[in-house]
């Protein structure tokens, strides 16, 4: 085999004695290795642009309502997904329709083998402006396929809040316009609904981010 | 501290620190040089098609070629009711945008107003416009003149650069 071959080759400089000692720690080494499991992870997580958490994110226990008015069980839904997970509001100018759009088009470079295996996610966090019709219109301009989520005020904050964000006192005045604290990751779950990479401040582009998504549907969980 | 109180901290920062430097007055400040009127070059501009929602975001990169520091006082659209200038700022892992009533841009520099950062919000957009358009947009200056570019509005994809 090759690897007996290169395994002489590299003992050739070293000699016999070295070669033995070298022989022996590479026993060692390999009954000490991590289990395969974490190396494969591992190794998948090294591959993609999104970043590693260190403690992964459980993907939230909530019961939303989507785009056409219909209630939405996200774990339920996510079942065997990846899914891509954000917060953020219709009235933001600019980093909220960046990041749905940039996931938008990522979406749009993938082969349908994989664009069916991931579930894209928005929740907004400002159901006061953003009911149902709202995020559909919003979702619409990019991706109609893409799920938004609205509920009460209480609900979309159970959410964001199971993630261990805490949300800064909201102030929403009657006239004008209005800024609404949101998470600035962008949140990758595996079909496992635990959340393990992310794009810290979602600034990731598509072609990175489909890239990502073809490593993950691709992996066995 | 509430959004417009922080808001008015800001600008107030920026423009004494404006202010020390063109009237020469404080120690280290340079006196103004008769160099010829301040002017700000406007490059790069572009606008964030809304998406539908009642407000745009508007990006450029303002070079400031003279000696004296300006400030950035506002945008404002024929498209637009009003304009305003925000700050991104991340705390504790969410995304903050803080009103600004000025920008300062100091002297010999260039200021980006960028997606993710510094940026120029059109806001009460009677009819949105959206990727393809060009809208008119002017910037006022405390000492420059007014400049009015024409803006491509854009698609969020498309956009390069992120928070």
């Amino acid at each position: 085999m090759g690897s007996r071959r290169a395994h002489r080759r590299i003992l050739r400089g070293i000699g016999p004695r070295n070669g033995l000692a070298l022989g022996l720690a590479a026993v060692l080494a390999a009954s000490c290795a991590p289990p395969e499991e974490g190396s494969r992870l591992a190794r998948v997580a090294e591959s993609l642009t999104a970043t590693q958490f260190m403690q992964p994110y459980d993907l939230p226990v909530v019961t939303l309502t989507d785009q056409s008015g219909e209630p939405f069980e996200l774990r339920a839904e996510a079942q065997g997904k990846i899914t891509v997970l954000y917060f953020g509001y219709t009235q933001c100018p600019d980093v909220c329709p960046i990041t749905m759009a940039r996931v938008a088009r990522a979406l749009s470079m993938l082969e349908p083998e994989v664009r069916e295996q991931v579930l894209p996610v928005f929740i907004t966090l400002d159901p006061a402006r953003d009911p149902p019709e709202q995020v559909r219109a919003w979702l619409e301009g990019m991706d109609p396929s893409m799920v938004g989520l609205t509920g009460t005020q209480e609900e979309v904050e159970d959410a964001v809040k199971q993630l261990g964000f805490v949300l800064p006192p909201q102030e929403r005045p009657e006239e004008g316009w209005y800024e609404v604290a949101h998470p600035a990751t962008l949140f990758v779950y595996t079909p496992e609904l635990l959340g393990r990479f992310g794009y810290p401040h979602a600034s990731a582009t598509p072609e990175e981010i489909a890239e990502d998504l073809r490593t993950l549907a691709a992996f066995e969980w | 501290m509430g959004a417009p109180a922080l808001g008015a901290f800001l600008a107030l920062g920026v423009a004494l620190a404006g202010c020390g430097a063109e009237t020469g007055e404080g120690e280290g400040a340079r006196p103004p040089v008769a160099d010829g009127p301040p002017t700000v070059r406007v490059a790069d501009a572009f606008a964030l098609d809304p998406m539908g929602a009642e407000q745009m975001a508007v990006y450029a990169t303002l070079v400031n070629g003279g000696p004296a520091a300006d400030t950035l006082l506002g945008i404002a659209s024929p498209v637009a009711g009003s304009g305003s200038l925000h700050a991104m700022l991340l705390e504790e892992g969410m995304m903050r945008m803080r009103p600004l009533t000025a920008i300062e841009l100091p002297p010999s520099d260039t200021v980006r107003l960028r997606p993710g950062g510094l940026h120029g919000m059109l806001e009460e957009l009677a009819d949105p416009p959206t990727s393809g358009d060009t809208i008119e947009v002017t910037l006022r200056f405390l000492h420059a003149p007014p400049v009015t570019v024409r803006t491509p509005v854009r698609d969020p994809a498309d956009v390069v650069g992120g928070a």
